[in-house]
């Protein structure tokens, strides 16, 4: 009599077992996976300075930042008006740090109550509502801008860009998000405006203080609004102030500062600083 | 983050529902293998006393998606190459599931011998850009009937 066989032995699936399959696969995923953001965020370091600034203009002329920030014709007068006095400062403080030829910076302003300013691809910096606010004189603004300008002098947006892409790039692979191209680089934008390095920082420090002696021959007032958002800090029941997540301060950084203007006997004299308008 | 947290999540899911149901499915298959054993299965065309015997067109075909963590699993092997073990027990029981099911409408007709048995396979969702990963198996044959054993209809005759 004719009858199918049975196979107790299946040779048409693998034996392996599928979580041990899974750690090995991921396992090594992710080791290429970081190393090629080692590798890029490295290569970053080196290139970002070679790369003009005019194609940096032109890759974020065509990505539509997610930041949230109104367009400048919808501002209210009082913002627009801020927002004119910040530009007008900032191209000043342009002029004092010598950028490097063809940059222009763009400020911009947040209606948002967080205390943060940051400065991101194609030379944009932000600054918010709240950071006004907490601003006790035009100097230590005039600082912040200093150190933002001094970020996208140094390109380090842009040498952060390298390891956002990657990032999201796995963002998208591991959770499909699918569309490829300018949306990576338009969330890693983001991503770049935040989270400079140690260094960048303590070298964006260095020259926003160096551009406030040239433009004001004095650095009075460049330490006051750090050091205030220090003490603040220190007291817990303060709202989340953003400005030290995108900027680690530490006593060390604000002594940093001081060493600098005692080593060039810059003078800190308090009257010479100068008031904001309302 | 959160992105993580419902990867993971969808990860152990599709990890543990994936393997019950296979386990099941495998007990299932087994079992039905054992009692349609002398149903036979031929794949050449050549009919056995065609005098007496009556071909019919019997099918089984399934369709089958992939869960979350084996399309993980093909994903990752999709960069580094090798076996996709995670697909193939997939289309293992598939394929059985097809047969079994061709076996089912053939006995339910009374035949002792399936001739000329054929596997087809189509991908579904091929296209689908971020779809599922769907197939369907379909088995089909010339399931042979006893004249005698046949239904007294017009259409069988």
């Amino acid at each position: 009599m004719n009858q199918n066989p049975i196979f107790e032995d299946n040779v048409n699936v693998s034996k392996t077992h599928p979580l041990a399959d899974l750690l090995w696969l991921a396992g090594g995923a992710v080791l290429i996976i970081v190393s090629l953001t080692i590798l890029l965020y490295v290569s970053m370091q080196w290139v970002a300075p070679y790369i003009p600034f005019s194609y940096e203009e032109k890759l974020v002329s065509k990505v539509n930042f997610s930041l949230p920030t109104e367009p400048d014709s919808e501002l209210s007068k009082g913002d627009k008006q801020r927002l004119v006095y910040i530009q007008g400062l900032t191209d000043k403080l342009a002029k004092a740090q010598s950028l490097d030829k063809d940059i222009t910076i763009t400020a911009h302003w947040m209606d948002d109550d967080m205390v943060n300013a940051f400065a991101t691809l194609g030379g944009h910096i932000f600054i918010t509502k709240g950071l006004w606010d907490a601003m006790p004189n035009e100097n230590a603004l005039a600082m912040v801008i200093g150190h933002e300008i001094a970020h996208v002098n140094h390109r380090d947006p842009l040498k952060n860009l390298g390891a956002g892409v990657t990032l999201s790039l796995i963002s998208s692979l591991v959770f499909g998000s699918g569309d490829a191209g300018m949306s990576l680089i338009n969330n890693s934008g983001l991503i770049t405006s935040l989270h400079f390095g140690r260094e960048m920082e303590s070298e964006a420090d260095a020259a926003g203080m160096q551009t406030l002696f040239n433009h004001y021959g004095h650095v009075a007032g460049s330490t006051e609004f750090f050091e205030g958002i220090l003490e603040t800090s220190k007291d817990k029941s303060e709202p989340d102030l953003a400005f030290l997540q995108t900027h680690p301060l530490t006593q060390g950084r604000i002594d940093k500062l001081h060493a600098i203007q005692q080593k060039n006997g810059w003078s800190n004299k308090q009257d010479l600083i100068i008031k904001l308008p309302k | 983050m959160y992105g993580i947290i419902i990867l993971f999540i969808l990860l152990t899911l599709g990890y543990v529902f994936g393997s019950m149901n296979e386990r099941k499915h495998y007990k299932s298959i087994k079992a039905r293998e054992k009692k349609y054993q002398q149903l036979f299965l031929r794949n050449n065309g050549k009919m056995t006393n065609p005098d007496n015997l009556r071909g019919h067109l019997v099918t089984g075909s399934v369709v089958i998606s992939v869960d979350y963590f084996k399309r993980m699993l093909a994903s990752l092997r999709n960069i580094f190459g090798g076996r996709m073990s995670s697909y193939e027990s997939l289309l293992d029981r598939a394929r059985r599931e097809a047969m079994l099911r061709l076996q089912e409408q053939s006995a339910a007709l009374g035949a002792m011998t399936i001739n000329n048995v054929r596997y087809e396979t189509s991908s579904i969702s091929k296209n689908a850009r971020g779809g599922i990963g769907s197939i369907e198996v379909l088995a089909y044959g010339t399931a042979m009937v006893p004249v005698a054993s046949l239904p007294k209809s017009r259409f069988l005759r």
